[in-house]
């Protein structure tokens, strides 16, 4: 391909070359035109000399004759001009005929000269004739002159005419002739005579100066010189046009060459194109990845397999790097040494770890080779074969031997013949036979009773037929343990449905089949206790029921719940927990009758069922010994722990007739019992199962509630007792239902709790809040910061700090504008634990406050070791002042030891101004009630605010 | 009438009548002499024959030239200029006066810094792509001269056919110019300016200057000079190079003593001038200064 690039660039080079020789074969022609019709313009102008000078010759020869020297002048002038011309386009085009030229101008500067003396001469000769001619006449005709002067006149005249025309006559027997006459004229004094003789001697002088000028003009060598230069001018021509017609035969000669070549390399070319056309067409239906970038590593080719293979269409991938296609998988080291060997031209192996457009894998094994042409990369192919199939297989095979390798089931892979070919670890532990042991022997070795034909015979040919049978073997491992096997064999065929393999998978059924007995048992049992379970418990009472309803006698169902046990479980961990419910079982055995039926339900539920009543009273002195007994202090592991309980009763038939109806009517009054008190009995009331259902009702609507935006926030302003400002708000939730009315947070919060809706509601109540406070700041900066209630069951979401934080940050809030409120129980329930939470929130800035401070056990001792910044007197505290009243020193003594603690108050519930008044006086800091605003709206805050 | 010897003047020759009028101001403006004294116009005054009238002319501080100013009328016919034939044409001869000593005595180059520093310059550099040079300055000169031609006189409206232009004297006179042997020289369309002869072919003329010889210095051209033409003769007096005579009927006489070795009679000469006098001709339109 390089070489056919190269080749069309020769040939491009080839084809200028040969329009360019075209291109000086047309200049050269129209130089050899100029130069022809040069030579014929200047041959024209010297023949017009060579005219013109034969006409000033002929004009030297016409002595005598009259002549108007116009024409001759303008002879003279034609030839000079046309000499001017010639002479300035030979030296522009000729330069080798400047002494040829010289010499004509010497020539005829001569010519001109000698011409006017002729000129002068001929005028003179003209007038002397015709004036002797005359003269002669009349010496003829005068009377007075002697018959020898007009003899000697006659002779002269004859003689003159003669020299004139004629060189033979001897100028001396002229002048011999006038000697005589002048004496004749001065002896005969005739003044005609005189005349005669003077003219006649003037115009043999001017003859002989006219013969002598006229031969030199004649002999004036510039026609033969102009000849010269007609022939030398007429050689150069012949010479140049030699010479050109050479050189345009050459070109010529050449052309026809290039053309020649031109027509080769079209030849060529199209073979080449016959082959690019098959390269691209085994490219384009190549099974490798063809991809061909640019020296910049854009794509500007994929063929088709690229597009089958990866996803993408060429044109979503031309101009990009090939990078698109790296999956995170791709090893950054191999990318590295790509580019390395690319970098110094060299070509690349390798394998790429590549993703397609859908996301899934695909592996590449790939040459990537830098296209040079004349020394310059141009390009890079990469040739790529799709291995991900092989690959996966080689992942699957390994997966597949890892499997083989550690599985618990016993695996045995035979040839055709049943021959023993391969086992896995868990053959040899099951067995004790090594592969060793056993290689090429059949499977006839593991069978425990080899006469048994039959079940064999049956293997066989279910293998045959389905290629697979499946069922419980009874094997002999080699030290003759007879072991039961779940088996099963697969018949392994190659694609071409010849048998090549038998595969035995076998399960150890000992264990299976000795822990059945405990599976049976456990399924109606509590494992920890060895009472009954709920399942059991069911079916006994749905059986009780019709034996009762039958005997029509008295049936209870008791409910039991121990009080503390959480308690422990948290402290003291499981497993003293486990030994707790342990002892309560046994003494709940001990406590009631054999054909009591005990059960226990998970956790600290026990629910028993007395049959065989006489009344009422029996259940409640029955209830009353199992209270009394589970009082006494439990003794474990150094401990002395005591758990009360809680007992819920429900009677047959009063109190329902079915299973499921006493079985929710005792766990209504056992909790009855919790609310009242706990440590006592109660027995299930009419009224009770109404609260219950309002309890479910709010259970039921809770968990939809947060979805169908029901709740919405309100704020309480918290001021300054001192100046009457709003200094902070607490954040508090209320609860439109459509179907329940508006539901108070001290009702639906403990549902909340109890069904787990607490943590989104929580999440909701700290988002709007911050939400809304956002809001409020925008308003005034004033107010320094927001409470927020947070339950005690929240803070066992272990990323509750990060997304406070997080949501805290989308509304650009520090941590200190935000008060986290935890209730006073949350502190006395938990432990070291829920401390470092709380610490933990605290170092991250948030403020930590205690509501409802007072109502619960907590001493102010015990504060000073909590991460808290703000105690809020409980409303009940509030309530209470009155002059004289005991809560009054309550409260100033919790100001006063807070403030020694650096705690802030903040005073709920302040209703009257007497209250407000107090608490100011007591210099409690923060206020906050209905005397000063109701909890309002967000909007209805920043009103206030501004 | 066809082959007559004296051919008449052509009406108007072609002229560059924009290089022309620059001529015509340089031909007026002593600016071409060393003191300003003297212009061209000064000794071939277009009102009267194209001379001055004078033997020889003055040049600056009355300095005497050695020959008798030729008419500058009909020069351009002439196929050389100056009575030795020195110059071969108009712009060669308008060169000359400039410079010599005894006429406007200065030289191209101080007129060439004067012309410069006049209004000349824009005329120039408006014509001249070379602006003033003594090239521009003689070709400006000899374009107006070539205007200063004198057609249709008399004699040449006779030469056309007109029988009656010409008197029956002047008739006669023409045929004794032409029988006496006048016409082999003066002939042409200028009667005379295509020739060169010797002053004095049959006697001695008594001549001070050599005439041709001083150009060539060949002893067969001592006392040659250009062969003057006879148009407006009656208006160009006096005559010969040295101006020896102010009247007509002499010189025709010592013509035919000099020249043609003949006697004329009076009668014969007064016909011969009779026709001389026709050959005045118009006066250019463009002769004021």
């Amino acid at each position: 391909m390089i070489k056919k690039l190269k080749q069309t660039d020769k040939t491009t080079f080839i084809f200028f070359i040969f329009i360019l020789f075209v291109f000086i074969m047309f200049a050269y022609g129209y130089k050899i035109k100029e130069s022809m019709s040069h030579f014929f313009l200047q041959n024209n102008k010297i023949t017009t000399l060579q005219l013109i000078d034969k006409e000033l010759d002929d004009f030297a020869l016409s002595a005598s004759k009259f002549t108007n020297y116009d024409e001759v002048n303008k002879q003279e002038k034609k030839f000079q001009q046309t000499f001017e011309t010639l002479r300035n386009d030979l030296q522009k085009y000729n330069t080798d005929t400047s002494a040829l030229l010289k010499d004509i101008a010497t020539s005829f500067q001569k010519k001109v000269e000698n011409l006017e003396y002729f000129k002068a001469q001929n005028s003179s000769l003209i007038n002397s004739s015709h004036f002797l001619f005359d003269l002669h006449t009349t010496i003829s005709d005068a009377p007075k002159i002697s018959l020898h002067a007009k003899d000697l006149t006659n002779e002269t005249l004859f003689y003159i005419l003669r020299y004139a025309s004629s060189d033979s006559i001897d100028k001396k027997t002229i002048d011999k002739k006038l000697h005589e006459l002048k004496s004749i004229a001065r002896n005969e004094k005739n003044q005609y005579l005189h005349t005669f003789y003077i003219h006649s001697k003037i115009i043999l002088q001017t003859l002989q100066s006219l013969k002598e000028i006229s031969k030199e003009i004649l002999s004036n060598p510039l026609y033969k010189q102009i000849e010269a230069l007609k022939l030398h001018i007429a050689h150069n021509y012949d010479r140049n046009l030699q010479h050109q017609i050479w050189l345009i035969a050459t070109f010529f000669i050449f052309t026809v060459f290039i053309l020649f070549v031109l027509f080769f390399f079209h030849l060529a070319s199209n073979k080449t194109k016959k082959e690019l056309f098959a390269f691209r067409y085994a490219i384009e239906h190549s099974d490798n990845i063809v991809v061909i970038t640019d020296a910049q590593k854009n794509i500007i080719y994929v063929n088709e397999t690229f597009e089958k293979t990866t996803g993408y269409k060429a044109q979503e991938v031309l101009g990009k790097n090939p990078r698109i296609l790296k999956s995170e998988l791709q090893d950054e080291e191999t990318q590295k040494e790509l580019s390395a060997k690319l970098a110094k031209g060299q070509k690349w192996d390798g394998q790429f770890i590549n993703k397609r457009k859908d996301g899934t894998l695909l592996y590449e094994k790939a040459s990537i080779v830098p296209v040079f042409l004349q020394g310059k990369l141009i390009n890079y192919i990469a040739l790529k074969l799709n291995i991900t199939e092989y690959v996966e297989k080689n992942k699957k095979l390994a997966q597949a031997a890892t499997v083989f390798e550690n599985t618990e089931e016993s695996i045995i892979i035979t040839d055709k013949n049943g021959n023993i070919n391969s086992v896995n670890p868990a053959f040899s532990k099951i067995y004790g036979y090594t592969f060793q042991e056993i290689a090429e022997n059949t499977l006839h070795i593991l069978y425990s009773d080899p006469e048994d034909k039959r079940i064999y015979y049956d293997i066989w040919n279910q293998l045959n037929e389905r290629h697979i049978w499946r069922g419980k073997l009874i094997n002999k491992t080699k030290n003759g343990e007879l072991i039961p096997l779940w088996t099963t064999i697969k018949a392994i065929y190659d694609s071409k449905g010849d048998l090549v393999n038998y595969i035995a998978i076998q399960t150890d059924l000992r264990d299976i089949e000795s822990s059945q007995a405990k599976i049976d048992y456990l399924a109606y049992h509590d494992a920890l206790t060895g009472l009954y379970n709920r399942v059991n418990f069911e079916e006994y009472l749905a059986h009780a029921l019709i034996v009762s309803h039958r005997n029509k006698t008295l049936l209870a169902v008791l409910f039991i719940d121990l009080d503390q046990f959480k308690v422990i479980n948290d402290t003291l961990g499981h497993d003293t927990g486990d030994e707790v419910l342990k002892v309560v079982a046994s003494r709940l055995k001990t406590t009631l009758r054999e054909s009591d039926f005990i059960s226990r339900w998970g956790g600290d539920e026990f629910v028993v069922i007395l049959e065989n009543l006489a009344s009422q009273s029996d259940v409640a002195r029955i209830a009353t010994n199992i209270i009394e007994n589970l009082k006494e202090p439990i003794e474990l592991a150094g401990h002395s722990l005591i758990t009360t309980a809680s007992i819920g009763i429900a009677l047959y038939p009063e109190d329902g007739k079915d299973a499921n109806t006493l079985i929710k009517h005792a766990d209504s009054a056992m909790y009855l019992a919790k609310e009242t008190g706990k440590n006592n009995f109660r027995y299930y009331t009419k009224e009770l199962s109404q609260n219950i259902q309002h309890t479910l009702d709010i259970d039921m609507a809770l968990r939809r509630a947060l979805q169908n935006n029901e709740f919405y926030m309100v704020f309480q302003p918290q001021y300054k007792l001192k100046t009457k400002s709003i200094y902070s708000v607490e954040a508090l939730i209320r609860w439109k239902s459509p179907r329940l009315g508006n539901v108070p947070p001290d009702q639906f919060i403990p549902i909340a709790e109890d069904n787990g809706t607490i943590i989104p509601l929580g999440y909701f109540v700290f988002e709007e809040s911050c939400k809304a406070f956002q809001k409020m700041k925008q308003a005034n900066s004033q107010i320094q910061y927001i409470a927020i209630n947070v339950s005690s069951l929240q803070f066992k979401e272990s990323k509750l700090l990060e997304t406070f934080l997080a949501i805290a940050t989308k509304y650009s809030l520090q941590p200190h504008e935000i008060e986290i409120e935890i209730t006073e129980r949350f502190i006395m329930e938990h432990t070291i634990d829920n401390m470092n939470i709380l610490q933990n929130f605290q170092n991250h800035g948030f403020k930590i406050s205690i509501d409802d401070f007072g109502t619960g056990y907590s001493s102010m001792a015990y504060l000073k070791q909590l991460p808290i910044n703000t105690i809020k007197i409980d409303k009940s505290f509030v309530n209470d002042i009155a002059e004289g009243s005991s809560d009054n020193v309550i409260i100033e003594a919790i100001i006063a030891l807070s403030k020694t603690l650096g705690y802030e108050i903040v005073a709920e519930g302040i209703e009257t101004q007497e209250q407000e008044n107090f608490l100011t006086n007591a210099k409690c800091d923060l206020g906050q009630g209905y005397l000063f605003s109701r909890p309002v709206t967000c909007e209805e805050i920043i009103e206030k605010l501004s | 009438m066809a082959s007559e010897p004296i051919t008449p003047l052509p009406q108007t020759i072609k002229v560059n009548q924009t290089k022309a009028e620059l001529g015509k101001k340089l031909f007026f403006d002593p600016i071409l002499s060393h003191d300003n004294t003297i212009s061209c116009a000064t000794c071939h005054d277009l009102q009267h024959g194209g001379d001055d009238g004078l033997k020889v002319s003055f040049g600056i501080e009355g300095k005497e030239g050695a020959v008798n100013a030729p008419t500058i009328y009909n020069a351009v016919f002439n196929f050389r200029q100056f009575w030795d034939g020195r110059a071969k044409d108009l712009q060669e001869q308008a060169a000359g006066p400039v410079e010599n000593p005894v006429e406007m005595g200065s030289s191209f180059e101080e007129v060439i810094v004067k012309l410069k520093k006049s209004k000349y310059k824009k005329l120039f550099d408006a014509i001249y792509d070379d602006g003033i040079t003594k090239q521009t300055i003689t070709d400006a000169i000899a374009e107006y001269e070539k205007t200063l031609i004198t057609p249709n006189s008399r004699f040449d409206k006779y030469l056309r056919g007109d029988e009656g232009a010409l008197t029956q004297d002047e008739k006669e006179g023409y045929a004794l110019f032409k029988s006496k042997g006048c016409v082999s020289c003066h002939h042409g369309e200028n009667i005379g300016g295509n020739l060169y002869n010797k002053f004095g072919i049959f006697n001695e003329t008594n001549s001070q200057w050599l005439g041709r010889y001083n150009i060539t210095h060949k002893e067969r051209d001592k006392y040659f000079f250009k062969v003057p033409s006879l148009r407006n003769i009656e208006r160009t007096a006096p005559y010969f190079h040295d101006g020896r005579t102010y009247d007509l009927n002499e010189a025709v006489k010592l013509m035919s003593q000099y020249q043609l070795g003949r006697h004329i009679t009076k009668k014969e000469i007064l016909k011969i001038t009779a026709f001389l006098k026709s050959l005045n001709g118009e006066l250019p339109k463009n002769i004021e200064p």
